[in-house]
């Protein structure tokens, strides 16, 4: 699904947000890159911290991008990512069970707005 | 400050307040890396080097390529090893192994040192090497090791879970307990 931003909601945002989105992503780019070569030596468990860590910034794409809006069920995800991922380094058995919770939260979400779509 | 209350108090700090840090504490932490004990005394060859990030510009990009940097650290010290001058001197074991030694070692002293100051320090790995080296000029034979981020802590973080002594700790023969039950 392509995101539309129109030209005419372009000219709205002006330039001064739309280079904040540009700022943004490239930010999001470097950590993702960044990450990729980190997780070749760094622990597997890294792995997952790096990728929800991505995905809590990329929840806040909507702050930078005016064509996009804030989502509820992802701000609740990203809240909790933030203050869950730190588990990693404490309990490793209480790290995997968060990552377990939030893929059956995307399953239960994804259920429901299947059914608010048909 | 006693020894034993720095070890056991100390934390890894990963929210700071915006407060710069004085450049008296920085070099207070920087000696203390200075007088942390080296294999073969390889430090006098300048095998343990040190770079500070203070420029606020800089230590931003500095955080974009390291995803373990705490969001708001004001400033941060790269424990470096020369390898270069550690193969002259004293070899490739030197070279490969005992120079991350010596810096992990220096580190502990600066985080010591920075608890015992008021300030709180973390230290990071979790870095880009390859970007760290091209933002900071870093040649190609010396090696930041590890990075302390330093700043006043906002947060006071509780202390970890720790490994129980007696499940780590043997008496003359691994494997044969040191603290005996009852």
């Amino acid at each position: 699904m392509a995101i539309n931003c129109s030209k005419k909601d372009d000219e709205h945002v002006g330039n001064k947000k739309k280079d904040e989105g540009n700022e943004y992503l490239f930010e999001l780019a470097t950590f993702l890159a960044v990450s990729a070569s980190g997780c070749m030596d760094e622990p597997p468990s890294y792995g997952s911290l790096r990728l929800i860590e991505a995905l809590s910034k990329l929840i806040d794409l909507p702050k930078h991008v005016s064509c996009l809006s804030e989502d509820k069920f992802l701000k609740g995800i990203k809240n909790d990512i933030d203050e869950k991922s730190s588990l990693i380094l404490s309990n490793m058995e209480e790290f995997n069970g968060f990552i377990d919770e939030l893929v059956s939260r995307f399953v239960i979400e994804l259920k429901e707005r299947q059914k608010r779509l048909s | 400050m006693e020894v034993w209350d720095a070890i056991r108090r100390r934390r890894s700090i990963r929210k700071y307040k915006s407060q710069p840090v004085g450049e008296e504490l920085v070099q207070k932490i920087l000696e203390a890396g200075r007088w942390a004990p080296s294999a073969s005394n390889m430090q006098m060859w300048g095998t343990r080097e040190f770079v500070v990030v203070k420029d606020a510009k800089i230590m931003e990009i500095i955080r974009k390529v390291s995803p373990g940097c705490p969001k708001t650290a004001p400033l941060a010290i790269f424990a470096c090893s020369n390898r270069k001058r550690a193969y002259e001197k004293c070899g490739k074991f030197a070279r490969d192994y005992l120079t991350t030694v010596d810096c992990a070692m220096a580190v502990e002293n600066m985080l010591l040192m920075a608890h015992s100051l008021g300030l709180g320090a973390c230290t990071v790995k979790s870095f880009s090497s390859v970007a760290v080296k091209q933002i900071l000029e870093i040649p190609e034979n010396v090696e930041p090791e590890l990075m302390v981020t330093i700043g006043y802590p906002d947060e006071k973080p509780a202390p970890p879970p720790k490994i129980a002594l007696e499940k780590i700790t043997y008496l003359d023969r691994y494997g044969d307990k040191l603290f005996k039950k009852g």
